[in-house]
């Protein structure tokens, strides 16, 4: 009976261990990652379709994803530096080209274009909600 | 001759071309209304983001360096959601924005955010009013008379608010439509045919109207307003207009609104249809760069 007690007593310290690291979570050290990224938009519910790594010179970046994020176009890249990542914003802007809605944001070592190319977003709702999953990330 | 005309048309061809080309994007922060020519409604992206329009209602709009911040009530522009209302002019809560920006809209109207809980805002039976001092740059008269006439045909849009302002409020009172009833201490106007009575009131010379025309539209200018003493009184529009001692506070909404969910599909996780990505991004297919 004793023994019950004291692991009881332990998996409800480990609990309690593992809920305060989840709620004190800390900013990234060194910035925020694609691994991040994708888990923010896994946790948001976005549904991404035919990632695939695309040419990061042209982003000015280390590693770049491109695919689709519930119907809008969506390119991922991760950077060495923030001047890297300064230029690639530029080239962000390029991409997104003639796009009706489009936007390009950094993060962290991160960055993220999208382009409302086919107008699947009017109301730049679906937008939202990759951007918001994007700067929320930590 | 032949020549030359050939030379003409290929120019113009060229510069139509690179004109085409080099079309820019707009920049806009936060949610704003968009353009008519672009099916309307409203766009909800809060962060920095780009459109190939320009803003419908510019007047409405605040620019922040190259950025367009939409400074008013979201509601006759198609926005639905979480509402909640203000009276007289505030700061606008916008992310990212690198310098304030403050909604000049008189009298009661709604925005998608709730007021901040700080000392400066009052909020009185659910009516937030901005009792800090507001930076003279931001309140130019001319600035907000434009504001408020391009706000002045969705008045219809306006909550009803019937409540004394907190008495360390330093706005304008704005009695909007007719019938509307607005608590101020010791003042009676109506209109037209205004009468006033009450201590120490004070009544301007009779307003003038100018007319602007501006090519090919025109512009004219919102009706005259007058402004009476005391707390000041803004008459919006002509029509039987009583504004009596402070009474009975009252808050409505015309409409409801409700946040609208907005659920793209069930999760299906990363990588599906991508093949051998399902594991998530950080997969290391990229090609070293510094």
């Amino acid at each position: 009976m004793r023994a019950a007690w004291k692991s009881a007593a332990a998996c409800a310290t480990a609990l309690a261990l593992t809920a305060a690291i989840g709620c004190s979570k800390k900013p990234t050290e060194g910035g925020v990652r694609l691994q991040q990224i994708s888990d923010a938009f896994n946790a948001a519910g976005l549904k991404a379709d035919n990632f695939q790594p695309t040419d990061p010179s042209r982003f000015n970046a280390t590693k770049c994803l491109a695919g689709r994020v519930d119907d809008v176009d969506t390119v991922v890249c991760e950077y060495g530096s923030p001047d890297a990542l300064a230029l690639g914003k530029k080239a962000g802007e390029q991409w997104v080209g003639n796009a009706t809605t489009a936007a390009v944001l950094g993060n962290g070592r991160t960055l993220l274009a999208v382009a409302d190319r086919a107008h699947t977003d009017p109301n730049g709702k679906t937008i939202h909600k990759i951007t918001q999953a994007f700067t929320k990330t930590r | 001759m032949r020549t030359r005309t050939i030379f003409l048309f290929a120019l113009i061809a060229v510069a139509a071309v690179a004109s085409r080309a080099e079309a820019r994007h707009v920049r806009f922060l936060g949610p704003h209304p968009i353009a008519a020519k672009f099916g309307g409604g409203y766009c909800y992206i809060e962060a920095p983001h780009m459109h190939v329009y320009a803003p419908d209602h510019a007047n409405l709009y605040q620019q922040v360096g190259e950025d367009w911040v939409f400074t008013g009530d979201p509601t006759p522009f198609g926005y639905e959601g979480e509402r909640h209302p203000f009276y007289g002019h505030h700061p606008v809560i916008v992310d990212g924005s690198p310098e304030p920006v403050y909604c000049l809209i008189e009298g009661p109207h709604f925005h998608a955010y709730a007021a901040p809980s700080t000392p400066d805002y009052r909020v009185k039976d659910g009516v937030a009013f901005y009792v800090a001092p507001i930076p003279p740059a931001y309140v130019k008269p001319a600035r907000v008379r434009v504001v408020n006439a391009e706000y002045r045909p969705y008045v219809s849009f306006r909550p009803t608010v019937e409540v004394a302002p907190p008495p360390e409020w330093h706005g304008e009172v704005y009695v909007g439509a007719p019938g509307v009833v607005v608590g101020a201490p010791g003042v009676e106007v109506s209109a037209p045919g205004i009468e006033v009575r009450g201590p120490g009131v004070f009544v301007p010379p009779p307003p003038h109207v100018a007319v602007e025309v501006r090519g090919p539209g025109v512009f004219v200018p919102p009706p005259p307003h007058v402004v009476v003493g005391g707390p000041r009184v803004v008459v919006g529009a002509p029509g039987p207009v009583v504004v009596g001692a402070p009474g009975p506070v009252f808050v409505g909404e015309r409409r409801e609104g409700h946040w609208e969910h907005h659920d793209n599909g069930r999760h299906e996780g990363w990588g599906k249809g991508g093949g051998e990505h399902g594991g998530g991004w950080g997969g290391g297919h990229g090609r070293g760069h510094h």
